[in-house]
């Protein structure tokens, strides 16, 4: 259950069997189907989820009842929103299961027993943090900077696993293009392989 | 929209267990019915359909996958069956609140059970309390949050109709 979790982890900071096993004591495991929610709109976000299984995404709703994918999450990712987890305020986010997914999940007050208790936690989340504000910088600059069809080459590069397991429509509300645009993107690319 | 927890109930065919399914299926929880005696659970599943309007009620086989998948578990089958069941959920409900349905206050049941779940909100529940006893002594636990969890389901379930 805890494979992918410290296989992850340890790719950052070594924790002994000691560690592994106290950290293990702070992690609820929780097991979603598809469609069920972690999160929903109004409520505060009581986990930080490490994904062992499946994938989630995040997301938010229009007016209009539009969704807008905010982030996604496959095995070996984490997901949240963070800022609601950290601050205690009402999410704006929603977050569900693309797949039926197996999680791990803290709550913000064993997150901050285990950093007292693991200090080498408190490395690998700061490493983790650093990742994200770099993630979040380059999809901002990503963004307001590129081209539809820059966007969606630079998000199957780097990410090619996503391409293979989020449905196009996701992908296209993630990039904030249409579908019929993605479609199109993804057309004239074939045809200059 | 408020979130939708799931409940286990371990011992759903049983007299106590199947009573706490029919009431928690009229309220805002997805249950998940376990049984050794699995055969009597499709029968409990449809006196909840045609109690409840939309009734969000799934038997499951196992009972280490019934509590995985679950926020809440409620164990209701006899002191007998508890040990081994209890050792195969024990790796899937860390940092869960975890209801045991007692017949009447055991001295040691929260002590023993806190061996077996160390990582896990216990909290014991009396059905039937000896003469005298005030009804404070019903519930038991080791975790003030898992206490407010019990007190709360068993107060949305009116609990003392269903003893």
């Amino acid at each position: 259950m805890f494979k992918l979790f410290f296989t992850h982890i340890n790719q950052k900071v070594s924790l002994t069997a000691a560690e592994q096993n106290e950290v293990k004591t702070y992690f609820t495991p929780k097991k979603l189907r598809r469609k069920q929610y972690l999160l929903q709109e109004g409520e505060v976000c009581r986990y930080l989820a490490f994904v062992e299984k499946g994938v989630l995404r995040s997301y938010n709703v229009d007016a209009k009842g539009g969704e807008h994918m905010i982030h996604f999450a496959l095995e070996g990712w984490w997901m949240a929103d963070t800022y609601s987890f950290l601050s205690g305020e009402p999410s704006n986010y929603n977050i569900d299961a693309i797949e039926d997914a197996e999680l791990l999940m803290i709550t913000l007050e064993g997150f901050e027993q285990m950093m007292v208790q693991v200090p080498r936690m408190e490395r690998y989340f700061r490493i983790l943090f650093q990742n994200n504000i770099i993630s979040k910088e380059r999809r901002l600059i990503s963004s307001i900077s590129y081209s539809a069809e820059e966007k969606y080459i630079r998000l199957a590069e780097s990410n090619p696993q996503l391409m293979q397991r989020i449905p196009l429509h996701l992908i296209a509300s993630y990039l904030g293009i249409t579908p019929e645009t993605l479609s199109r993107i993804r057309k004239h690319l074939s045809q200059k392989k | 929209m408020a979130f939708k927890q799931t409940i286990a109930i371990i011992g759903a065919a049983g007299r106590y267990g199947a009573a706490f399914a029919k009431a928690l299926s009229t309220g805002p929880y997805r249950l998940l019915l376990m049984d050794p005696k699995q055969g009597a659970l499709p029968a409990i599943q449809a006196e909840i359909s045609q109690s409840c309007s939309h009734p969000d009620v799934e038997a499951v086989s196992c009972c280490k996958e019934a509590s995985w998948e679950a926020d809440i578990i409620l164990f209701t089958l006899p002191f007998s069956e508890r040990d081994h069941l209890v050792a195969k959920m024990q790796e899937v409900v860390t940092r869960k609140t975890v209801l045991f349905l007692l017949e009447k206050p055991e001295e040691n049941a929260l002590a023993v059970l806190k061996q077996q779940l160390p990582h896990s909100g216990i909290v014991t529940v009396a059905l039937y309390l000896p003469a005298g006893t005030g009804n404070n002594e019903r519930i038991s636990g080791n975790d003030a949050e898992a206490i407010n969890t019990a007190r709360a389901l068993l107060h949305d379930i009116h609990f003392n109709s269903i003893i």
